[in-house]
């Protein structure tokens, strides 16, 4: 089973690199967020916790790890899945099953830690402060380390055990959930004016209470319950009209459908994306007189943002794999490779356009509302906007090569 | 103009050409199709039917030899008039469906009339009629994964339909599907065959099923082995002879 683990991570070598990618970023981030937290200036202990703001990004963070962890395994193990099959076919075991995928892992992360290592000695001393090594940071990072084994072995485990081999052949299904019925009932226009306030309302109270920094992440939070619901009630339903007008557009039609689907599969995720975002600057904001502080919340600001955004090219990664089958079927309908790569082409332009545009829609505004105050400069407020911007537009570029190659069309 | 709707002449497949892996899968054929004419290929497992099938519909090329669809030679067609001639003259129907999942039955329907460029009323109509007559209007709006077998088979044979193309290939398009829904879709095939004179092509490993057709064709190991014309026979005397052709290609092992 071992053997056949370093031979999967051989065969599958780009998936095998990602997910690596991801146990090097993980550790970069934790170690550097601990050294810091950790030093004496912050005074950060886990015995006893005092600063409330480090303790509250520290749980986001771990958070945030852990969940970057658990897409990337899925990616990782669902393009596994024939293989899985098979092993399930020949006679493999529950035992065997779970040591072959957690082998694969632990090869992937003990290789990841060296070079993390590296990088975030580097990384620390690029840093603009002289931050001392501490035994504490230390000590965190490592537990942690421990602790997203264990989080992979749980995930590997439950994966294995509810593996059936014709669900691991037919892959999953995607369902449309109904939506809960309320007691009341609004009707379709002003259900969508509701949502609307609900997103946009909180722009507006920014600028009169931006002041208060609390507020900030309060109304921004408001905010985010107006997108989810933006998302899903408003968008989805409009695209649906939308991919109506377009009928008669050959190319439209596929790539509207293609991206609707997308924002079905991925609305949590952008959803998420945003709002921790938005709580990052909000934390920021409340640290912005000290600069270790800010350093810090920078740091997992960049950080967070980076995770989250692999985690939605794992997502559509992940989407990617199911989409194979549809371009060879577009192919027999007379879609040739020109028109596909320009299909491939705008939905990922279109899907990645809406996750800026609707995360900057808010976050420049927050920092509009926060240099309009004079809680921020304007420098900060461009570096935060290049921040959120060039991981997603990275994600973006990665995803339509990976989609390129991996529907055959180049 | 010849009298055929598609020939193919000297049809050779190689795999793997000028590698260790290097496999004819077929060898040589010549075959010719007659407008409106019900043809079902049959062969054992490997025998090279779905190969020969994806060959003279554009899904793949041949390694040697012509087939001509309309008197083209496909092989001169470039990707665009390929694609083009597709969505013109050919409807596929394939034993698991290939909807796309993405999109709801209405926009798996639309997809041909969208991109033979027809304007987005006329798409409306012509779905809406396609679906009336298939049973599945109250489908349209739909996802694939929402509906049963027999939907989704209709909803694909809707889809291949639509541009009312002059053939229809059709790979084991009952594998998929309970007894009742394959002899609804049978019959429908029949009925557009009788009525609008479409030229069909279909893959099936029943002899039931091939007893539809007017004509069978032998596949095995990638020569054509045997045709069997139905002519004036009753369909119950055409599937005794294609059973008899079965069955004595499965003794042949025995002995």
């Amino acid at each position: 089973m071992i053997q056949n683990a370093f031979q999967s991570i051989k065969d599958d070598f780009q998936r095998s690199l990602f997910y690596w990618l991801t146990f090097v970023l993980t550790t970069i981030f934790m170690f550097v967020f601990f050294q810091i937290a950790c030093s004496p200036s912050i005074g950060m202990t886990f015995i006893d916790s005092h600063n409330s703001i480090v303790t509250t990004l520290s749980v986001f963070v771990i958070f945030i790890c852990l969940l970057s962890v658990f897409f990337a395994n899925d990616f990782y193990v669902k393009k596994k899945s024939k293989e899985l099959a098979i092993q399930l076919v020949c006679g493999a075991t529950f035992r065997q099953l779970t040591v072959f995928l957690l082998s694969q892992t632990v090869i992937l992360f003990c290789l990841a830690i060296p070079i993390a290592f590296l990088l975030s000695y580097l990384l620390l001393s690029l840093l603009p402060l002289t931050i001392t090594f501490s035994q504490e940071g230390m000590n965190v990072t490592l537990s942690m380390m421990a602790f997203e084994v264990f989080w992979c072995t749980i995930l590997n485990l439950g994966y294995a055990y509810r593996s059936s081999i014709v669900m691991l052949i037919q892959g999953d299904r995607a369902s449309l959930k109904q939506p809960l019925s309320l007691p009341f009932h609004f009707s379709k226009q002003m259900k969508k004016g509701l949502i609307l306030v609900m997103f946009v309302g909180p722009i507006v109270l920014l600028y009169i209470y931006g002041k208060e920094t609390s507020s900030t992440i309060l109304f921004s939070m408001i905010g985010m319950i107006g997108l989810y619901q933006f998302l899903g009630q408003v968008i989805i339903p409009d695209m649906n009209q939308w991919i109506q007008q377009k009928l008669d557009s050959y190319l439209s039609l596929v790539y509207l459908g293609f991206l609707r689907r997308d924002i079905i599969f991925m609305k949590n995720h952008i959803v998420f994306q945003i709002a921790s975002d938005v709580l990052m600057i909000g934390l920021f904001v409340m640290g912005i007189d000290n600069t270790l502080y800010m350093i810090l919340i920078y740091v997992s600001f960049l950080a967070t943002h980076c995770l989250l955004s692999l985690t939605i090219l794992f997502r559509f990664s992940t989407e990617m794999i199911e989409r194979e089958k549809l371009v060879v079927t577009l192919k027999r309908i007379g879609y040739e490779n020109d028109a596909l790569k320009k299909i491939l082409r705008k939905e990922i332009i279109l899907l990645y356009g809406m996750i800026l545009l609707l995360g900057l829609f808010y976050l420049f505004n927050i920092l509009l509302s926060l240099y309009l105050h004079g809680l921020m400069d304007f420098m900060i407020l461009v570096v935060m906007i290049l921040t959120f911007m060039i991981p997603l537009m990275l994600c973006a570029i990665i995803n339509h090569y990976q989609y390129q190659k991996q529907m055959n069309i180049d | 103009m010849s009298e055929y709707i598609l020939q193919a002449k000297n049809l050779t497949k190689i795999y793997g050409l000028h590698s260790e892996n290097e496999f004819e899968a077929l060898h040589g054929i010549d075959f010719t199709v007659t407008s409106g004419e019900f043809i079902c290929i049959m062969g054992p497992s490997g025998s090279g039917k779905s190969t020969f099938i994806n060959n003279i519909s554009t899904i793949d090329m041949p390694t040697s030899g012509w087939v001509r669809i309309h008197d083209i030679d496909i092989r001169t067609m470039s990707s665009h008039e390929i694609g083009k001639f597709r969505y013109q003259n050919l409807g596929f129907v394939f034993q698991d469906f290939n909807l796309l999942d993405t999109h709801t039955l209405f926009e798996n329907i639309a997809m041909p009339l969208s991109l033979a460029h027809i304007d987005r009323t006329q798409i409306i109509q012509r779905v809406q009629a396609m679906a009336k007559q298939l049973n599945i209007e109250q489908l349209l709006n739909k996802y694939p994964y929402q509906c049963s077998g027999g939907q989704r088979q209709r909803a694909a044979i809707a889809r291949a339909l639509i541009n009312q193309p002059q053939i229809i290939i059709a790979d084991e398009p009952t594998g998929n599907l309970d007894s009742e829904n394959s002899h609804e879709l049978l019959m429908l095939l029949k009925k557009l065959n009788e009525d609008y004179q479409t030229t069909i092509i279909m893959v099936s490993h029943d002899p039931f099923i091939a007893s539809y057709s007017s004509r069978l064709v032998y596949i095995k190991d990638g020569y054509i082995e045997q045709m069997i014309k139905r002519e004036s026979l009753t369909q119950d005397e055409y599937f005794q002879k294609i059973v008899e052709l079965n069955s004595a290609e499965s003794r042949r092992h025995f002995q």
